[in-house]
């Protein structure tokens, strides 16, 4: 894990699709278990209308019923479908974090490239912005942003991307200052290329690795924290389900029916182990080092 | 050592313009955005019932009418004499108002925080020792596994395994936030291992990566020539230059830890700041929210200048080097 990765240029083709580190990757369980609860996970998240045996909302029948044919998992404290609201729970997190965070990772690549290869003042001024919105711990600062916008995912969107851009911004600048001192970087500003020609034409591309890894770090930090935030009562709210809502709700039957509690938590939890897991063997693979994700 | 205290000097003047972005964009977050701090207390089905002049007139009263440079000045100018000034629909003062609840948050963390330290040290060395080793996977694969378990999850699991299986611990903290420090304490074990389950891995991955590194640099080769025994090597050796890459990330690792203590909070019911922000949340109380925002950077930022002390302290090439952004 100590080894430098020397960068390599972009390979256009899909070639590492099936490329012997993918193999390698993919041959330790753990990864390959990640990249299975991911998928599975997406798949439930698209899926989920289709598959639920019941409107998320309505009232089925009588209110904690214990699991049967027909209520898989039971209903919950006034009477809705389990089920159909325990596949349906991570939807709207899964949507909100991945939107915000595909422009807090567009927004971080742009001001990290800017800030590690021009420098000087630049750099200086948009890395203590970056070290101020840093300070502020992200769960309040979305809390903040929220009472101020609001809940909808109309809201949660720009919040999440605000909260998140100064993290991609410090990986992409570190990444980039690195890349800087190599050699083709030196050969293109030799050959008189332009600033912005080398910042889009050379590093950009060694960059994609790293955005991949830090697209799906950072939208599980952000469903992390949109689900901790439902819990809180300060989220997604009823009757929309969610699991960090969910798992708020069961509190209250805690002690007589813990499943209720286990299930939405169980479902959260899945989903993280598998972003994570995947995430660690295939930037171990590739060579991303556990010091470039800060 | 003129040059160190040049570095500390500069580090102390950019903390201070750090504190002050900070207190900016709380400003911004919480009284300029939609709705100024007037129409954010008063909440929606009330508001129809005030007059427009009525909302001016209270609006000059609290000083909502001027301009936003001017209400900003005031703020920083509040928050950096941690004077926090009044809440606006009851006048009470905010400041002695989450007194007590600040000290017990930082019980809580700075409890947690040795903990975990104590944890990350003897964890990342252990697996140091042997880099791919079985100890090492198993170790790695652990701390990446509770990584993912969200807090409040870890939290509740608590409650359900010691509280209500067990019945070895009270569920909820019932203690007031006055109460005696050393019964809040004594309270908090639950919420401390809550946080250090998810909070250790963190840190470890940067501390097994900088063991790793320095293990395999050149003078630790050269001790390990000179047939100094294995444990003094790692301990005295390898360790303080391996807590460098850890030291790095002391504030993203605080603000983590202050985040998830909200959580952790909220599920034990502990006393803290945490329960006092949600609450502020709830009532938008916002000269609360923002003394209790302003405070949590404050925590973050004076741990990362100690942490960026610690590494001019061990690493002598930080040193000589004239500028380190």
């Amino acid at each position: 894990m100590a080894d430098i990765p020397v960068s390599t240029p972009l390979r256009r083709s899909l070639g590492w699709l099936r490329s012997r580190r993918l193999r390698r990757a993919l041959s330790e369980p753990a990864t390959l278990m990640g990249l299975i609860l991911v998928v599975a996970h997406l798949l439930l998240a698209l899926l989920a209308p289709l598959l639920a045996p019941y409107d998320t909302s309505a009232l089925v029948g009588a209110p904690l019923q214990h699991p049967s044919w027909e209520f898989l998992m039971g209903t919950d404290q006034i009477g809705r479908d389990y089920f159909s609201r325990i596949i349906a729970g991570g939807r709207i997190a899964l949507m909100v974090s991945f939107l915000g965070i595909a422009i807090a990772v567009v927004s971080g690549t742009v001001l990290g490239i800017i800030a590690g290869y021009i420098g000087g003042r630049t750099d200086e001024i948009i890395m203590r912005i970056v070290d101020a919105m840093m300070a502020i711990p992200d769960l309040i600062l979305i809390a903040i942003l929220i009472l101020a916008l609001g809940t909808g995912p109309g809201a949660l969107i720009p919040v999440v991307a605000v909260v998140y851009t100064w993290g991609v911004v410090r990986v992409i600048r570190a990444k980039t200052i690195s890349l800087s001192t190599l050699d083709f970087v030196r050969s293109a500003e030799l050959r008189g290329e332009t600033r912005l020609a080398v910042m889009v034409r050379e590093i950009l591309p060694n960059l994609i690795g790293l955005l991949g890894v830090e697209l799906a770090v950072r939208v599980s930090s952000a469903v992390l924290r949109i689900s901790a935030l439902s819990f809180l009562g300060l989220g997604i709210s009823q009757p929309t389900p969610d699991w960090g809502l969910m798992v708020q709700e069961a509190m209250g039957v805690i002690f007589t029916d813990p499943w209720f509690l286990l299930l939405p938590a169980i479902m959260l939890s899945s989903l993280i182990i598998g972003v994570n897991f995947m995430v660690d063997g295939l930037s171990r693979a590739f060579g991303i080092t556990t010091a470039e994700l800060g | 050592m003129p040059q160190i205290l040049a570095m500390t000097v500069r580090r102390l003047v950019m903390s201070f313009f750090i504190l002050s972005i900070t207190a900016l964009i709380v400003f911004l977050g919480t009284e300029v955005l939609p709705g100024d701090a007037l129409t954010a207390t008063i909440p929606t089905e009330e508001l129809q019932f005030y007059s427009a002049d009525q909302l001016a007139e209270m609006r000059s009263e609290l000083g909502l009418d001027r301009p936003i440079p001017v209400r900003f000045l005031e703020v920083w100018a509040r928050l950096m004499t941690f004077d926090f000034g009044t809440t606006i629909v009851k006048h009470e003062p905010v400041g002695p108002r989450i007194f007590h609840p600040m000290i017990n948050s930082a019980i809580l963390a700075g409890v947690a925080l040795v903990v975990m330290l104590a944890l990350v040290i003897s964890l990342g060395t252990l697996a140091s020792l042997k880099p791919g080793g079985r100890l090492d996977t198993t170790i790695s694969a652990t701390t990446l596994f509770t990584y993912s378990m969200p807090d409040f999850v870890v939290s509740n699991l608590f409650v359900i395994v010691f509280a209500v299986w067990l019945g070895l611990a009270p569920a909820v903290i019932l203690a007031p936030t006055n109460a005696p420090k050393l019964t809040i304490l004594a309270a908090s074990i639950l919420p401390v291992l809550a946080l250090c389950v998810h909070g250790v891995a963190y840190q470890y991955r940067l501390l097994r990566a900088g063991m790793v590194e320095a293990l395999n640099s050149d003078y630790v080769e050269r001790a390990r020539l000179a047939g100094l025994p294995t444990w003094r090597i790692s301990l005295v050796h390898a360790l303080p230059s391996a807590l460098i890459p850890m030291l790095n990330g002391t504030a993203s690792f605080v603000a983590g830890l202050l985040s998830g203590s909200v959580v952790v909070e909220a599920v034990f019911k502990y006393p803290g700041a945490g329960g006092e922000l949600l609450r502020a949340l709830s009532q938008r109380e916002i000269p609360t929210i923002q003394a209790i925002a302003f405070l949590a950077a404050l925590a973050v930022v004076v741990a990362n200048l100690l942490a960026d002390l610690a590494i001019l302290a061990l690493d002598p090439r930080v040193r000589t080097r004239s500028q380190n952004g």
